[in-house]
C-alpha cells in the first residue's frame, strides 16, 4: 500500500500541508516541537480511524479553528481510495471513502494498512500488559471485523458487569440479586470471549516465526523469539476448539464470582491477557537488556506487517517516528535494510544523519518547520 | 477540500428569541426538535408550515393527538400498543396459545403483525437487561413471563431480541430460568436478508449465518 497525495488543514498546529509522497522514503526532519509526529498522526488517523497516539478527536484540532480536515489518497494495486475526514470541536465526524460516508468506524477499519513504530512501541516488550493486548487488538481489528465486533462486546459486558458489582457494593441490590444477573452476564461475557481468545492465541502463533527470523536479522544473532499467550481462560498445553473453550471460560467464570464481588470489579477476561516475550527461554520482560527488549519489540510489530502481506497480500505502509535513536548504529542500519523495499516508509527524525543512508535519489526529503512543511530540493 | 464550518446550531441558544423575531416559534422549534428523528432543521420546517395561517392542519393534529393519548394504552396482558385491554391478539380464539413470543418493545409487535405468519401470542418485556442503564432481571416482568408459561402451557417460546449485548444477555437470562421447565426456547435466526446480496453481507452477520447453516 502507498500513500500517494494528502492535504491537512488545522490539524493541531498544521494550519495547511499539501504533500505529494514518493513511493519509497520519505524524510521529515524537524526539531522537536515543530510538528512531525502531528504530521505522522494526520496521515495514519485513517488507518484505525482515531490518533494513534491515543488523542480524543477534539484535541485534533488546531487551537485557533472550529475543525480539521484531511484529504488523504492511497494506492493498492493500482487501485487508488481516497479517504476524506473532516473533524469538529463538537466531537462529530464526518468520513467518507471514495465519496460514500462511513458513519461506523468498524466500516473504516482495514482499508488503510499502516505499522507505526515511535518510541512507545519499542517499548512493548517491557510496558504493562495493556500496550500488548493493544498490539493484538491493532493487529488483529485490521484483519478482522468480526474481532472488533467481539471486542466491543465484550468491553459493553465487562461495563455492565463493574455497574452491576458496584450496586452490590452501594446496596442498590442484595445478594440474590446479584448473582442471578451476574450469570447471564458471564454466559455472555464467555460465548464473545471465546473467539477473541481463539483468535489471539492463533495470531500470536503466526507472528512467532517471523518475529524470531527478523529478531535474528536485526540482532546478528541465531535467536528464537517466543510469543505466549498468557490468559486465565487458556492453558497453552491444552488444545481447544471454540465451543469448549467457551465452556472452560465459563467455568472459570463461575469460579471467580466471590472474587470479583469482594473486589467489586470485573477480574477475568480479554482485558487480563497478555503476551509472555521470551528469548532463548529468557523472559524479556523481567530479564532483558534494554536492546533486547526494542530488538523484539520491532520484531513482533514488523511481524504483524508480515502476517497482513500474507493474510491480504498488503504490505502496510511503515510510519517510523523517531525511531532510530532508540537503537544502536549496527542495528539501526540493519533494521533500515530490512524494511526497506518491502514498505513505503514515512520517517520522522531530528537527526539527519541517522537518515544519511538514504541518497536523495531514491527518498524524498521534507523540513518541518513551526507547523510547515517544505520539499526540500 | 471544503473547509466548510458545522452546524452553527448552538451560536443561535444565546440570542434573546432563537434565530427568529419569535420567542413562541422558538419554543414550538425546539419542542418539535425533541421529537425522535427529528433534528433542527426539520423542526423549523415543520414549525414554520405549523404556523402558516392557511393551515388547517395543526387543529386535525392536536385533535388526534388528544384522541390518541386518552384511547391508546398497552395492553395488561402482553403490553401490545392497543385501545381494547386486553388487546385482540389476546382475546382472539384463533390465535395458538401454545406459542409465545417474547419481545422488548411494543413495536417489535408491529412486523410481526404486518407478515401475518405467526398465530401465537406475544408477551412484551418493555426493557432489556443493562445495569448500566439500571435495568436488572427484578426490573423485567419475569414473574409475569413464568405465569404465561405455565396459565397457557406454553410449549415454544419464541425470543425475539436486539442481536445486541443487552438483547443476548436478556436470551441467557430467560434460556437459564426455563433451563428446567420443559418449554422449548427459539431464538429467532441472524443471518443474510432474504433478497440480499452475499456479497454485500458485513463478516459478523456471514459468520453468524455459516454457524447456523442448515441441511439442503
Amino acid at each position: 500500500m502507498i500513500l500517494n497525495k494528502a492535504t491537512i488543514l488545522d490539524f493541531r498546529n498544521l494550519a495547511e500541508v499539501h504533500l505529494h509522497l514518493n513511493n519509497k522514503v520519505n524524510i521529515f526532519i524537524g526539531n522537536n516541537g515543530h510538528g512531525k509526529t502531528n504530521l505522522l498522526e494526520a496521515l495514519n488517523y485513517p488507518s484505525l480511524a482515531r490518533s494513534f497516539r491515543g488523542n480524543k478527536d477534539e484535541e485534533l484540532i488546531n487551537f485557533n479553528s472550529q475543525t480539521a480536515s484531511l484529504s488523504i489518497q492511497a494506492t493498492h494495486n493500482k487501485i487508488e481510495t481516497h479517504f476524506q475526514i473532516g473533524l469538529n470541536k463538537e466531537g462529530t465526524r464526518k468520513v467518507t471513502i471514495d465519496g460514500d460516508i462511513i458513519r461506523k468506524k468498524v466500516d473504516m477499519i482495514g482499508r488503510l494498512h499502516t505499522l507505526v513504530l515511535d518510541p512507545q512501541t519499542v517499548s512493548l516488550v517491557r510496558d504493562a500488559p495493556a500496550g500488548r493486548r493493544r498490539f493484538l487488538d491493532v493487529g488483529l481489528g485490521t484483519l478482522s471485523l468480526e474481532y472488533v465486533m467481539h471486542l466491543q462486546s465484550c468491553n459493553r459486558i465487562v461495563k455492565q458487569k463493574n455497574r452491576l458489582l458496584k450496586d452490590f457494593k452501594k446496596r442498590v441490590i442484595n445478594r440474590r440479586e446479584l448473582i442471578d444477573n451476574m450469570n447471564a452476564w458471564n454466559c455472555e461475557l464467555a460465548s464473545h470471549a471465546a473467539p477473541i481468545a481463539e483468535s489471539r492465541i492463533s495470531y500470536c502463533r503466526e507472528l512467532e516465526p517471523f518475529a524470531t527470523s527478523i529478531y535474528s536479522e536485526l540482532a546478528s544473532s541465531n535467536s528464537e523469539l517466543k510469543l505466549d499467550f498468557v490468559s486465565r481462560f487458556h492453558n497453552s498445553e491444552k488444545e481447544d476448539k471454540n465451543s469448549k473453550l467457551e465452556q472452560e471460560i465459563l467455568s472459570i467464570l463461575d469460579y471467580i464470582i466471590e472474587d470479583e464481588i469482594q473486589r467489586g470489579r470485573c477480574l477475568v477476561g480479554p482485558q487480563t491477557d497478555d503476551i509472555r516475550v521470551t528469548l532463548n527461554k529468557i523472559d524479556l520482560r523481567n530479564y532483558g537488556s534494554q536492546g533486547e527488549t526494542r530488538t523484539a519489540a520491532i520484531a513482533m510489530k514488523l511481524a504483524q506487517s508480515e502476517v497482513i502481506a500474507k493474510r491480504k497480500q498488503i504490505r502496510p505502509i511503515l510510519f517510523l517516528d523517531d525511531i532510530f535513536s532508540e537503537l544502536d548504529r549496527d542495528r539501526s542500519a540493519r533494521f533500515q535494510e530490512l524494511v526497506a523495499g518491502k514498505h513505503q516508509l514515512l520517517i520522522a527524525t531530528a537527526r539527519i544523519e541517522d537518515v544519511e543512508k538514504w541518497s536523495p535519489d531514491n527518498a524524498k526529503r521534507w523540513v518541518v518547520e513551526s507547523g510547515t512543511v517544505k520539499e526540500l530540493a | 477540500m471544503d473547509r466548510s464550518t458545522p452546524t452553527p446550531a448552538a451560536a443561535f441558544d444565546n440570542r434573546p428569541g432563537g434565530e427568529f423575531q419569535s420567542p413562541s416559534l422558538e419554543r414550538l422549534v425546539r419542542a418539535l426538535g425533541r421529537m425522535p428523528g427529528i433534528g433542527r432543521k426539520s423542526a423549523t420546517r415543520i414549525a414554520l408550515d405549523l404556523v402558516n395561517e392557511e393551515n388547517e392542519l395543526p387543529f386535525e393534529m392536536s385533535q388526534a393527538i388528544a384522541e390518541a393519548r386518552k384511547n391508546v394504552r398497552n395492553c395488561s396482558r402482553c403490553g401490545a400498543i392497543t385501545e381494547d385491554d386486553p388487546c385482540r391478539i389476546c382475546t382472539s380464539q384463533n390465535r395458538d396459545t401454545s406459542q409465545l413470543c417474547v419481545v422488548a418493545s411494543p413495536v417489535d409487535i408491529l412486523p410481526f403483525e404486518k407478515a401475518g405468519f405467526y398465530r401465537g401470542r406475544y408477551l412484551v418485556l418493555g426493557k432489556l437487561l443493562s445495569p448500566l442503564d439500571g435495568v436488572r432481571a427484578d426490573d423485567l416482568p419475569f414473574d409475569v413471563l413464568e405465569q404465561r408459561v405455565s396459565d397457557d402451557e406454553v410449549t415454544e417460546m419464541i425470543l425475539a431480541l436486539d442481536a445486541s449485548v443487552e438483547g443476548e444477555a436478556t436470551a441467557l437470562y430467560i434460556q437459564r430460568m426455563f433451563q428446567e421447565a420443559g418449554v422449548g426456547i427459539t431464538r429467532l435466526a441472524t443471518g443474510i436478508p432474504v433478497g440480499g446480496a452475499l456479497a454485500y453481507t458485513d463478516e459478523a452477520t456471514l459468520h453468524r449465518a455459516f454457524q447456523f447453516r442448515r441441511k439442503f
